[in-house]
Order: C-alpha cells, then structure tokens, then sequence
C-alpha cells in the first residue's frame, strides 16, 4: 500500500553567498512492508530528501503526499509523532534519559501512562535485542550499536507506519551493520513499515527490496 | 504532567548546571533586595528628617533687626495659629502689670512687673517646665486657655507676702506703638487673677526683661478686646509642620502677608517679615534627596541588566541543548511546547534562586516582605523575558540543520 509519495519534489536553501538546489524535481513513491534505500554520494541531497519526508521542513516545488493528504496542510508536528520517525547517523538520543526513558519518550508524548510506556518501552528493547541492564543505562554508558538499538526502538514506539533512517550504519562496525539493517528489515517485512533508509554503503542497499539512487538533486530507480 | 515532569527531570539529571542557574539568581535578587534596602533607607531617611532637624521659623520686621518687641497685627496671629503648616507657635504680647488698683498718674510706684502673655511657657525665654511649681489641681495647660490664672515669679511672691493659689488684683497695661516710631505704655484692664503657679527661671533668658509674670493670651486678648483696643503680638515664632513642604509653607506665609527680610530695608516695628532657619535642613534634604535620586536612576539599569543575565544565562546553557531541542521537535514536539518545557525548567530556577537570594538579603536588608515580593516580581519578569529572549532565539535554529547533515 502506497504511503508517501513525492510529487515533482524540489528543495533549495540559500547560504550567504549562493542558493544551493539540493533536491531537484524528485518524484517517487512508497509503500508499507518494504525497505528502501537511497544511495548517493556526499552531498548529493539524500539527507535533505529524507528531512523533507520526515516533515521538518517543507519542499520549495513540489508535494509530498502522506497516504494521500499534503503534507503540507497536515500539522507536520503531530505527523512526526504519529506517523514518521527518524533514526540518525549521530543516534540522537536524549542525553539524560536512560535507554527506556528515551523509548517512552514518544509514546508519554502522546499521552500514554508511564508504567504502560514503560512497560512497551522494555519490549521494544529487547525486540532490537538489547539486554536488561541497558534499560536503565544513559546513552554515554552505551556502545554506538547499542545506541542505535535505541533509536530504533524509539522509532518503533510511536507506532506509526513510517521509519526514516539517515545513515543508520555511518556509525558502527560492520557487526553492528549487519544487525541493524536486519532490525530495519523486520521492521519493515514483520512490522509493516515504509523503511526509507539513506545510505552510501552498498552492502546496505543491496539487502534493500528497492533502490534508490540520489544524483545531484535527481533520483533514479537503481533497482525495485 | 509531561511538560512538568519533563523540565523536573532535566533539572534533576544537570545538577551543576541547574545549581549554577539558581545561584546566579540567587546573588542577581540578593544584589536587588540590597539595592531595594538602599533606596527605602534613603527615603525613610528624607521622611524621617523633619522629626530628627526641626525647621523653626518666626516674625521680624522688615530689617531682620527685631523678633521681639514687634507690632504683629492679631489676624495674621490668627491665620499663624490655624495654619496647617504651623506648628507649636509660641506668641507673645509685652505687658506692664502692678498689683491691685491704682491711679494712672500712680504709675511710678505701682506699675512694677514686666509681664507676658503668651499661649505656651517659652514664651518666657529660658522658662523650663521644671522650673514652674503649679498649684494642686491647677490644669499644667492653662496659657492655651482663656482662664485668668497666670504665673509669678517666686521672688515677687516672696517679696508681696503672696502664694500660690491666691487670687489678686492686677492693673495691665499695654504697649501702644505710635505713628513716629515712638511707643507708648497705656493702661489696658484691672481684673482678678488666680495664681496658678510660682516660676523661677533657670535657663538663659537672652536680653528679655518680661518673665516677672506670664497669663494666658488668649485671657489678654480679651483684654484688648473688652477695652476696644487692637491686638498686636510682640513676637511670634513657631516650627515648620513638615519641613518636607517648605514651599508650600513659604507660599502660605506669603500669602499671609509676610515678606523675606530685607537687611537694607528701613527700621519699623512692623513684625511682617518671616524669618525661616532652614539652611541645615535644606543642606541634608538635598543630599539625602541626591543620592536617592542617583540609586533611582539605577533602576531601568538594573532591571535591563537583570534581563541581560537571564538571556545570557539561558543562552549560555541552550547552546548545549541545541540538538536536545531539535531532537525534541523531530519527536513531534510543537515549537510553543518545547518552548515552554525549556521556560518550565528556568522558570522553576529562577523562583528557588529568587528565594533563595531574598532569604540570605534578609538579615542585612531591611525591606519588608512587601519590597522582597516587589523585588521578587520584578526580578522574575525580567529574567524571564531575557531568558524568553533566547528561548525565542534557539526556536528559531533550523532543525534540519542540527540533526542531519546538509548534504
């Protein structure tokens, strides 16, 4: 089932002495229960796409369109919490939250009660495998692979049906790699999430079910 | 209760930080409160000086030369006694009185005591209370009456055989002031009067000769009265109600008729001009009043510095916050919510170091619990508009930017 979907996307931004066009004219679509990747290289505007997917801010041409509504009328804040999340190269997590602190985040944001966020927080935790004694460690304590886990578990806990990863192996080692991608996949294969996932590493995409990639601005259809 | 527990649990998780925070508040409402003391010292001070320098005042005529023996008309004594800028006026009217009732052309032999009436015992210079022995059951407050009671010197009783609760016979006579500068004594009144008192005047009494006896003005006005004769007072002086009105006094006892002395002027009796001894008071207001005005003109100062501190405070500790703010608004959080989790936070900071910093002024500020609320409330609303200031500012990063790289 469709979910998103770029409509003649354009993206520019100026800086002091010129107008960068990071995104140009990118039309594409995305379903539920499938991984993408958007390969490119550095600077080419995959992170930008991906910004302008999550919601945080908005194309300068163009539309993105979330199970049919614009993007651009819906509140986008309520979008982020409800529907996309993101997972980052840099993990993100709250500095003085705990690992399960950090998983009910979004879900106490919600509205959630406490001892229920807590209690889904400690599952989601130990789908993404992570031990116990994690869950009441702060990020500083934690190794990246597992910081990583966190964030992915954090993104699953607003239980919405998009999960946005920019570089989430840029990272770690390739043992680490290898697990989140996989926790990527069941996300999407078992959980049925729209997993967009921005990378440059081949081995990443090549595990995708379709790829991207990202050309200064344009996007072309790898494979899918 | 997410926003509140959120901002609870940050300032619990970045002790040294929120300690920092608080204690920059806490010196920043100290500082405050001293200042606040200051000001309501120096005020305190300019109200309080009218009670610790009295302005005295009094008539003269024109020249300066004469605040006694004088020709002060009875209105203007009136208008002196019911002014609300006057107070204790002391006048007096010169008198020569002789015992019991005598021919006018007997004078020489029987007019013998240089006499006052006044309205209060100063009006006998150098007459201390201590100084009177009434007599038992004698009102201490008589000369504001118009009772015919009056006071003897001791050696005069002692001299006439006479004492204390008698009553005697006495011839007034009075000063009349001529057309030439001349002045005439001419016979006033015979009536009874009780002896209320005996007097022995123990302090300096200047160059006054009038303390043999002294009778209530009012019961001379009387006198005056019943005779057809016009009152004048032989001198008149008194104390500025509230020094603090100056003007408004000068005003009235300008309207009164009275003038500034006028060294050059010719000599008269004329008891019109006013002679006011406020240079002290004048001197020490005007100081007190400087360095009020000067600790005044430091407060926008001090309320643009305290929202100075609180932007730079909070702008000091949300540059490390930057990616928890965009972290927070990519989670979903709205902008005027992650606003007001970050104010919460400061907020709750600055009121503790409000407290904290009005409880160490309280031992050396004097201010009450009105100025260390005031102090209070003005510190919290303009650190919280600097701290707004930045929050403001920090709302405005580019999310994308903090979170993702720009590729």
């Amino acid at each position: 089932m469709e979910i998103l979907k770029a409509e003649q996307v354009s993206y520019s931004y100026r800086t002091k002495y010129q107008t960068i066009q990071a995104v140009r004219g990118v039309t594409c679509s995305f379903e539920t229960g499938k991984l993408y990747a958007i390969i490119g290289e550095s600077g080419s505007g995959k992170s930008t796409f991906l910004s302008l997917m999550a919601g945080l801010d908005l194309p300068t041409e163009g539309k993105i369109y979330v199970e049919g509504e614009d993007l651009a009328q819906k509140n986008r804040d309520s979008y982020r919490r409800d529907t996309a999340s993101v997972v980052y190269q840099a993990f993100h997590l709250f500095p003085l939250l705990t690992a399960r602190e950090n998983v009910m985040y979004p879900m106490e944001l919600k509205g959630v009660s406490r001892r229920q966020a807590a209690k889904k927080a400690d599952e989601l935790l130990k789908e993404v495998g992570l031990p116990e004694k994690i869950r009441r460690q702060f990020p500083q304590m934690m190794s990246g692979g597992e910081q990583q886990r966190v964030s992915i578990a954090r993104a699953l806990a607003s239980g919405g049906k998009i999960l946005l990863a920019d570089e989430p192996t840029g990272n770690l080692d390739s043992a680490n790699e290898q697990n989140i991608v996989e926790l990527l996949q069941e996300a999407a294969h078992r959980k049925g999430y729209a997993v967009i996932v921005i990378t440059h590493n081949s081995k990443v995409a090549e595990q995708a079910d379709a790829v991207y990639r990202m050309q200064d601005g344009k996007l072309t259809t790898e494979r899918g | 209760m997410f926003s509140i527990r959120t901002a609870v649990r940050s300032l619990k998780r970045c002790k040294y930080k929120s300690i920092l925070s608080m204690f920059i508040c806490a010196v920043a409402t100290f500082l405050m409160n001293l200042y606040a003391a200051n000001v309501q010292d120096s005020a305190r001070m300019l109200q309080k000086l009218p009670e610790a320098m009295e302005v005295s005042a009094g008539i003269s005529n024109l020249d300066g030369s004469l605040d006694q023996g004088l020709k002060i008309k009875e209105k203007l004594v009136n208008q002196l006694l019911e002014s609300e800028y006057v107070k204790a006026p002391v006048i007096t009217v010169q008198l020569m009185t002789g015992f019991g009732e005598f021919k006018e052309e007997d004078w020489v032999e029987n007019l013998t005591m240089y006499a006052r009436g006044s309205n209060d015992i100063r009006g006998i210079p150098g007459l201390n209370p201590e100084d009177i022995k009434l007599a038992e059951g004698a009102d201490p407050d008589f000369l504001m009456s118009d009772r015919r009671e009056c006071l003897v010197d001791e050696t005069i009783l002692k001299a006439r055989g006479l004492q204390v609760g008698d009553t005697v016979t006495l011839t007034i006579y009075y000063y009349r002031f001529g057309d030439y500068h001349e002045i005439f004594v001419d016979p006033l009144d015979v009536c009874e009067y009780y002896i209320a008192g005996s007097m022995n005047v123990s302090g300096d009494t200047g160059d006054s000769s009038y303390k043999d006896m002294l009778l209530p003005l009012k019961a001379v006005q009387d006198s005056f009265a019943r005779a057809g004769f016009p009152f004048y007072a032989d001198s008149c002086r008194f104390e500025v109600k509230n020094p603090l009105e100056l003007n408004a006094f000068k005003e009235q006892m300008h309207d009164f008729g009275l003038l500034p002395v006028a060294p050059s002027a010719d000599f008269y009796f004329d008891g019109n001009a006013l002679t006011v001894r406020d240079e002290t008071f004048i001197k020490a207001a005007e100081r007190i009043e400087e360095s009020l005005t000067l600790l005044r003109g430091f407060f926008p100062c001090i309320l643009v510095i305290v929202a100075a501190v609180g932007y730079l405070t909070a702008h000091l500790f949300v540059q490390s916050r930057r990616p928890e703010y965009a972290l927070m608004r990519s989670l979903g959080v709205g902008r005027g919510r992650s606003f007001y989790i970050f104010f919460l936070e400061y907020l709750i900071l600055a009121l503790l170091g409000c407290a904290l910093g009005s409880l160490c002024a309280a031992p050396l500020a004097s201010g009450g619990w009105k100025t260390f609320s005031g102090v209070a409330v003005l510190f919290t609303c303009c650190y919280l508009l600097g701290m707004s200031a930045a929050l403001l500012a920090m709302g405005r990063l580019s999310v994308m930017a903090v979170l993702t790289k720009n590729d």
